[in-house]
C-alpha cells in the first residue's frame, strides 16, 4: 500500500514545528524565570578545548596533554575493537573464550594501572598534590 | 605438560613486566638494575636446560619451538644481557658530555620487550606472528634511540628511524599481502606448497620483491641502508650496539625463516637477487666506512658491510646457511659488543671519535689489545673467531657454486680490513692528541666494564680457537630446522 502524501508530509511538519517550538519555548521560559542583562563578552564566544581563541593566528601553543589523550584513546579504542568480535562469538565458544578474553583484558589493564600510577591521567601537573 | 618448554619466553616477558612494576613500587634504582641483569641470566639458565630436538607448536600452531629458534633465543637473550651491562655507564655517568640518562626501568623493560619481539619472529610459522614479532622488535627501538632528551641529534635520528621504518613496514606488509593473495593462506606450510606448485607466478615474485625491500631496511641492505649512519650516530652507545647486533639478527632470522621455509622451492631462483644485494651491500658498507671519523658512524657502515657478508650465506643450502649464520652472529655479537664497550669507555665527557682512542695501547695496553682482537675479529683475521665465522659463511655460499661472487667477497673483505685498520691505527699508532692521550691515561673502568671486556675478549679468542661453539650449534641443528 503506497503511503499518501499526507502520511509523508504530516510527520515532517510536526517535526519541524517541534524543532522550532521546543528550543524557543525553553529559551523564553529561561528568560522569564531568570532575566539576564547583557552578559559578558566571553560567554558569547564558541568554546573549544585547549584553544585560547577560536579566530586569529592558528600557531598558538596548546597543551601536550591533548596528544597524550589521543595516543591513549587510540590504544584503548583498539582494545574495545577487539572486544566486538569476541562478543559476537562468545556464546558459541564456551568458558575457554572467557578466560582468554580475561587474560587479554588483564594485560591491558596492567598497562592502564601503570599509566595511572605514572600520572599520565593527571590533567594538571603535580601542583594538585 | 609442555609449559616448561615455554618457560624462558614466559619468564622473559614476566621480567619486563616486573621491572616496570618494581619501578611503580618506587624501589631503589640499583635493585631494578640487579633484577634486570640477574633476571636475564636466570632466563638464560632456564633456556639452556631445554634439550634440543623439539619442533612443536602451541596456541593452535601460532607459537613454535624449533632448534633454530632455541639457538636464536640464546643469542637474543645474551645480546640483551650484554646491552644491559653496556648501558650501565650511560645511566651512571652519561656519555659525550650529556648527563646521566634517566628512566632506567623503562629503558631496560623496552630492551626486554624488543628481545621478546625477536623471539616471536623465530617462533613463528605464519605471516601474522612473524609480522607482530617484527613490529614488537622494531617499535621500542624507535624511542630507545631518542632516549636522551637533551641530545638533539638523537631526536633527529629517531625521527629518521621512525619515518623510514614505518615506510619499510608498509612495503613489507604489501609484500605479505601479495604472498597471502598468491597462496591463499598465512601459514608457511600452505604458502610453501603454493610456491612449489607455481614458482614462476608474477604475483609471487612481486611479493618477494616487496618483502625483500621491507626487510632490507632492518638488515641495512644496499638501497635501504641510508638510515643506518645517522641513526647509529645519534643513538647512545648501548642502543647503537643493540641495533647493530640484535636488530640485524632479527632481520636475518626473518630471511632465513622465509627463504628456507615457505620460499624454499624458489631458493635457487632467489640466489641472483641475494647475490646482487649482498655484493652491493658489502661494497657500499666498506666504501662508506673509509672516510668516517666518528666511532659510532664507522660502526654503522661496518655493520652494513657485515650484513652483506651474512646475506651471502643465504645463497647456500639450508643446513649450512643456518649453522653458519648462527655461528657468525655469535662471533659478530662478541666482537661488536667488545668494540662498543671500548668506544663507550673513551667517550666520558669527550666526543666519541677515532681521536679519542689515541694512545690507548700505550696507556692501557690490555684495552688496546682487546680493541685489536675485536677489530681483527670483525675483519676476519685468523685465529680469532671472526675468521672462522666468515669462513663458515663463505663456505655456505661456496656450496652454491657462485665462485666469481666469492672472489668479489674476498676483495671486499680486504677493503673492510683497511677500514678496521684505520681504527686500530688510531688506537695503536697515532700520536699528537695530547689531551686525548691524557684522558685515556686516566681511564677508570668499573667492575662491570672490566669484567665484560675481559669476558668478551676471551670469548672472541676462544670461539675461534676452540671448537665448542661451532660444535654445539651443529649438534643442535642436526635435529632439524
Amino acid at each position: 500500500m503506497q503511503p499518501t502524501t499526507f502520511e509523508i508530509v504530516f510527520p515532517l511538519t510536526v517535526l519541524a514545528m517541534l524543532g522550532i517550538a521546543v528550543p524557543a519555548g525553553i529559551m523564553i521560559a529561561n528568560q522569564a524565570i531568570n532575566p539576564q542583562k547583557k552578559g559578558t563578552r566571553s560567554k558569547g564566544e564558541p568554546y573549544e578545548c585547549g584553544l585560547g581563541q577560536t579566530a586569529g593566528n592558528a600557531g598558538e601553543r596548546y597543551s601536550i596533554k591533548f596528544y597524550l589523550v589521543a595516543m591513549l584513546f587510540l590504544v584503548f579504542d583498539l582494545e574495545v575493537a577487539f572486544l566486538y568480535p569476541w562478543a559476537l562469538s562468545f556464546l558459541k565458544g564456551g568458558w575457554d573464550l572467557l578466560w582468554i578474553l580475561l587474560t587479554f583484558l588483564v594485560i591491558l589493564e596492567a598497562g592502564y594501572m601503570y599509566l595511572w600510577n605514572k600520572g599520565a591521567f593527571d590533567w594538571n601537573d603535580a601542583t594538585e598534590k | 605438560m609442555s609449559i616448561p618448554l615455554l618457560l624462558p619466553d614466559i619468564l622473559l616477558l614476566g621480567l619486563g613486566v616486573m621491572i616496570l612494576a618494581l619501578d611503580l613500587a618506587r624501589v631503589k634504582a640499583s635493585l631494578v638494575w640487579n633484577v634486570a641483569w640477574m633476571g636475564l641470566i636466570a632466563v638464560l639458565v632456564v633456556l639452556n636446560l631445554i634439550p634440543a630436538g623439539w619442533d612443536r607448536a602451541w596456541f593452535g600452531g601460532n607459537w613454535n619451538l624449533s632448534n633454530f629458534g632455541l639457538l636464536m633465543r640464546e643469542f637474543f637473550i645474551l645480546s640483551a644481557l650484554v646491552t644491559t651491562l653496556l648501558a650501565r655507564s650511560n645511566f651512571v655517568r652519561g656519555e659525550e658530555g650529556f648527563g646521566p640518562m634517566r628512566y632506567k626501568p623503562e629503558f631496560l623493560a623496552a630492551l626486554i620487550f624488543v628481545t621478546f619481539g625477536a623471539i616471536t619472529v623465530v617462533s613463528s610459522k605464519d605471516l601474522l606472528t612473524l609480522f607482530v614479532g617484527l613490529e614488537l622488535a622494531t617499535i621500542p627501538l624507535y624511542f630507545l634511540v631518542a632516549w636522551n632528551k637533551e641530545n638533539a641529534k638523537a631526536s633527529e635520528a629517531a625521527t629518521k628511524f621512525v619515518l623510514l621504518g614505518s615506510t619499510s613496514t608498509a612495503t613489507m606488509l604489501f609484500g605479505m599481502s601479495y604472498l597471502y593473495g598468491f597462496a591463499g593462506s598465512l601459514r608457511f606450510a600452505n604458502i610453501g606448497e603454493a610456491v612449489a606448485s607455481s614458482p614462476t607466478s608474477p604475483l609471487l615474485w612481486i611479493a618477494v620483491l616487496f618483502l625483500t625491500a621491507g626487510i632490507g631496511f632492518k638488515l641495512t641492505l644496499f638501497p635501504f641502508h641510508s638510515w643506518a649512519p645517522d641513526v647509529y650516530d645519534g643513538a647512545s652507545t648501548p642502543i647503537t650496539a643493540f641495533l647493530s647486533v640484535s636488530s640485524k639478527a632479527t632481520a636475518i632470522s626473518f630471511l632465513i625463516i622465509m627463504v628456507y621455509g615457505p620460499l624454499a622451492a624458489i631458493q635457487v631462483q632467489l640466489q641472483p637477487l641475494l647475490i646482487l644485494l649482498s655484493a652491493a651491500t658489502m661494497t657500499v658498507g666498506n666504501l662508506g666506512a673509509m672516510k668516517q671519523t666518528r666511532l659510532r658512524r664507522f660502526m654503522a657502515w661496518s655493520s652494513i658491510a657485515q650484513a652483506g657478508y651474512i646475506l651471502a650465506a643465504l645463497t647456500g643450502p639450508a643446513m649450512s646457511a643456518r649453522s653458519s649464520v648462527v655461528f657468525y652472529l655469535f662471533t659478530y655479537a662478541f666482537s661488536n659488543y667488545l668494540v662498543f664497550f671500548i668506544a663507550s669507555l673513551v667517550s666520558d665527557r669527550r666526543e666519541q671519535t677515532f681521536a679519542s682512542l689515541t694512545g690507548l695501547s700505550r696507556q692501557k695496553p690490555w684495552l688496546g689489545a682487546a680493541l685489536a682482537i675485536g677489530l681483527f675479529s670483525l675483519a676476519g683475521i685468523p685465529p680469532v673467531a671472526g675468521f672462522v665465522g666468515k669462513f663458515m659463511l663463505f663456505g655456505s655460499a661456496a656450496k652454491a657454486g657462485h665462485f666469481a661472487f666469492l672472489i668479489f667477497v674476498g676483495v671486499n673483505t680486504v677493503i673492510g680490513l683497511y677500514c678496521y685498520l684505520q681504527v686500530l691505527k688510531a688506537g695503536w699508532v697515532d700520536t699528537g692528541e695530547e689531551a686525548q692521550e691524557e684522558a685515556n691515561k686516566n681511564l677508570r673502568l668499573s667492575f662491570t666494564e672490566g669484567a665484560s671486556i675481559t669476558l668478551l675478549t676471551l670469548l672472541v679468542l676462544g670461539a675461534g680457537i676452540a671448537p665448542w661453539l661451532g660444535n654445539n650449534i651443529a649438534a643442535v641443528l642436526q635435529y632439524g630446522p
